[in-house]
């Protein structure tokens, strides 16, 4: 059982975050802060499969969010909650995340405080590293008992980070006993949760804060972006789940990655795929193919920095949106995506070249 | 040596710069926008350079060859599509094929945007084909400009680093002895004037300013636009990481003394070899007017008010040379504001450090002040047209022409 199967990457147009499931529970638990503003997010397993999920529940003074995700394989659960759990200071704790976005990562440190307090809020603070992204992450003890969730750090300090103790997790969970997928904001007073936009709790008259219903505005989609997202869906795959920021797609259709994107202040459009590392043997005859202008309208070239070859197209982006040339950029994105599968699997087996290392 | 400033030797007049209409610019984009792409395109070689296109009979499909440094452009415009390649160079026996194709695979990947160069039948060349009707002005600016860059930085690199052959199909036209051996003496110059401003510098606890010495050492060799082949890519290339501030400052230190040390120990005839005159249909350079200038220079104004206050007139000298030489070095400016900054910089090798700083603050407010202009003006004030009527150098029907 793998501790990194049940702890999530989550992505939002806002940047990404970490989410967990515990055992016996069927949200993933995140920070409030991590999915502020948005109803539905995308959650990415260790495996960097990419899911929809729902956000469900909003606690903004514990700063706690509940997420389901349907279609999602059956996980292994490890972490576990336990109400009798003991901790104390100097005791060894795991943090688990995704900080910055990076892949899976775990830090190790010890309980500096089991009660420090703050805002009026205890919190349980530890020494071990907590990075941006990993926000929402379990800290857990050696025996993956859920000690707290990672929700904030001192930027300007080193070893100084804080969690949302595990009791008030239990509490969030016992209390919540929805089983749809409407989004709720939980009152901070008297624990009504509230599906409409209300301007104080209709039972303890606590005034709500409204923010708490907003959507974050959402540009109207380019009409780049109608071009690209129609020619991922045209591919078979959901546009939804690629995106990962503005006019940004990350993607793996099989085992390598394919991004499209543009770049701020430049006046192209992207669409790059790392196939496979350069091979070790018969390398002549493989850069011949690289240079010698056979996978038109793309090209295929070496990222020196991580030894790479790249199957790639690059376009003015007026060309993407252009009458004359809309349809055939459409076309050639479609292409582009099952042409880095095969042109992968074609390095991999005639020159027994490694898979990329950004590859799945 | 305190009183001493280095030394600028004026480059030596070419022909074969390009002549640029700034004009055809808008022309180009209105054509495109009417849909006349053929016409389009022409107005964009025309911005370029007029002479491009001069005695080419437009109206029927243009097939040119034209020159740019190292490499022979192919140029084809009818009225479907837009054709330009250029052939580099060819591989042999003695060619290191695996380490030059892996170079060709990563400048391809990294360094190249829409251009690439390709490998087939044992040559590398670039080529691009674009339908006409997207053929913006935009874009065919860009995408020439590519392929003169890539030859510029590159086709020498695969000559000289991978023994690629050449396949000489730019004439070039050599300098003359007496030519050579001004440009010699100048480069030597700069060379030896390097090793004792260092020396200076280093002896008198100002290591710091070094990087001011290397820097207008390999602008002005750099500058030198007869100094062609490997050696033009590798001054650009080392002024870039000189000017690269995420470089940590003493790495690229090392990195410059250690390079313009390789120079110094270079024959006379190593730089022979690489110097001819070479014809460009465009300008790489960033366009400029009086405005960007402005913007420009205006950028430097704190650093030059806080040497001002410190009254550290050595810092203020280096550091306006710096910003002069890379005027030169980075716009396409016109051949009176060039003239203007390398009279300055000629003449400050003359003076004390004091009376230089003068000077190049006087020329620095000057540009600030838009008063050097793209072309020289007449300004005549009143009381010296009088003085010149008095006399006899201009008559009553002229001052009246000139008010008119």
């Amino acid at each position: 059982m793998k501790l990194e199967n049940s702890i999530f990457k989550i992505i939002t147009d806002s940047g990404s975050g970490t989410g967990f499931f515990l055992k016996g529970y069927d949200y993933i638990i995140t920070n409030y802060h991590v999915v502020a503003g948005f109803r539905e997010v995308i959650i990415e397993d260790n495996q960097k499969n990419r899911y929809l999920s729902k956000v469900v529940m909003v606690n903004s003074l514990v700063d706690i969010a509940f997420l389901v995700v349907k279609d999602m394989p059956i996980v292994e659960k490890i972490i576990e909650l336990n109400p009798n759990l003991h901790i104390e200071t100097t005791q060894e704790v795991n943090i688990a995340g995704y900080p910055f976005g990076m892949p899976f990562v775990i830090t190790n440190g010890i309980i500096s405080s089991t009660k420090q307090i703050m805002d009026n809020r205890y919190y349980i603070q530890t020494d071990a590293a907590i990075n941006s992204g990993n926000s929402g992450g379990p800290m857990i003890d050696e025996d993956n008992n859920l000690v707290a969730v990672v929700n904030s750090k001192f930027t300007e300090a080193d070893n100084v980070g804080f969690g949302i103790p595990f009791s008030d997790i239990q509490s969030e969970l016992d209390n919540f006993t929805f089983k749809d997928e409407v989004y709720r904001v939980k009152c901070i007073s008297c624990n009504n949760y509230l599906e409409k936009r209300v301007k104080f709790c209709d039972k303890c008259g606590k005034d709500i804060n409204e923010k708490l219903f907003n959507t974050v505005e959402k540009e109207e989609d380019s009409q780049l972006t109608k071009v690209v997202e129609k020619a991922i869906a045209n591919y078979g795959l959901n546009p939804k789940l690629c995106r990962v920021g503005k006019e940004f797609w990350e993607f793996y259709p099989k085992s390598n990655v394919i991004r499209f994107f543009t770049t701020n202040g430049e006046d192209s459009f992207y669409a790059n795929s790392p196939i496979c590392s350069v091979p070790k043997e018969n390398i002549e005859e493989a850069l011949k193919i690289i240079n010698g202008n056979k996978v038109k309208p793309f090209n295929l070239g070496i990222y020196a920095k991580n030894n790479t070859i790249c199957l790639y197209y690059r376009i003015f982006q007026f060309d993407v949106t252009n009458d004359v040339s809309r349809d055939e950029v459409m076309h050639n994105l479609e292409l582009f995506i099952s042409k880095s599968i095969k042109l992968s699997e074609y390095f991999i087996q005639k020159f027994n070249a490694d898979v990329a290392i950004e590859s799945k | 040596m305190e009183h001493l400033l280095p030394k600028y030797y004026q480059p030596l007049k070419t022909k074969k710069e390009p002549k640029k209409d700034l004009s055809e610019w808008e022309k180009a984009k209105k054509l495109y926008e009417e849909k006349s792409f053929k016409k389009a395109i022409i107005a964009v070689f025309n911005y370029n350079n007029k002479n491009t296109l001069k005695g080419v009979d437009l109206t029927k499909d243009i097939n040119i060859t034209r020159f740019h440094g190292d490499i022979a452009l192919d140029i084809s415009i009818d009225n479907s599509e837009l054709t330009v390649s250029a052939k580099m160079v060819s591989i042999d026996k003695d060619t290191n094929v695996v380490a030059l194709l892996r170079r060709v695979a990563e400048i391809n990947f990294a360094l190249l945007d829409y251009v690439s160069i390709t490998f087939e039948n044992n040559l590398l060349s670039m080529n691009y084909v674009e339908k006409i009707d997207r053929c913006k002005p935009l874009k065919v600016n860009w995408i020439l400009q590519e392929f003169l860059f890539a030859g510029d930085e590159h086709l020498n690199e695969f000559i000289e680093k991978y023994n690629a052959k050449s396949l000489s199909l730019v004439k070039k036209e050599e300098l003359t002895t007496a030519q050579q051996e001004k440009v010699l003496k100048a480069i030597r110059g700069y060379l030896s004037e390097y090793d004792s401003y260092v020396d200076y510098f280093e002896n008198n606890g100002r290591s710091s300013y070094v990087w001011d010495i290397a820097l207008i050492t390999l602008y002005k060799i750099s500058n030198m636009n007869y100094l062609n082949g490997y050696l033009k890519y590798e001054l650009i290339n080392k002024i870039s990481i000189l000017n690269n501030e995420k470089i940590e400052f003493k790495d690229k230190l090392i990195e410059a003394k250690k390079y313009i040390k390789s120079l110094q120990e270079k024959s006379d005839e190593f730089y022979l070899e690489r110097m001819f005159f070479r014809e460009d249909i465009i300008s790489l350079l960033k366009i400029s007017s009086v405005d960007i200038l402005k913007e420009y220079l205006g950028g430097y104004f704190d650093s030059l008010a806080k040497y001002e206050s410190e009254q550290n007139d050595f810092a203020k000298v280096y550091y306006l040379q710096v910003i002069f030489l890379r005027v030169i070095y980075n716009y396409n400016i016109s051949a009176y504001q060039k003239k203007q900054i390398e009279k300055a910089l000629r003449r400050i090798a003359k003076d004390n450090i004091k009376k230089g700083s003068e000077n190049l603050i006087i020329l620095y407010n000057k540009f600030m002040r838009k008063e050097i202009k793209e072309r020289y003006s007449f300004k005549f004030t009143t009381a010296k047209l009088f003085y010149l009527l008095i006399i006899g150098i201009v008559s009553v029907e002229v001052i009246n022409a000139l008010f008119k």
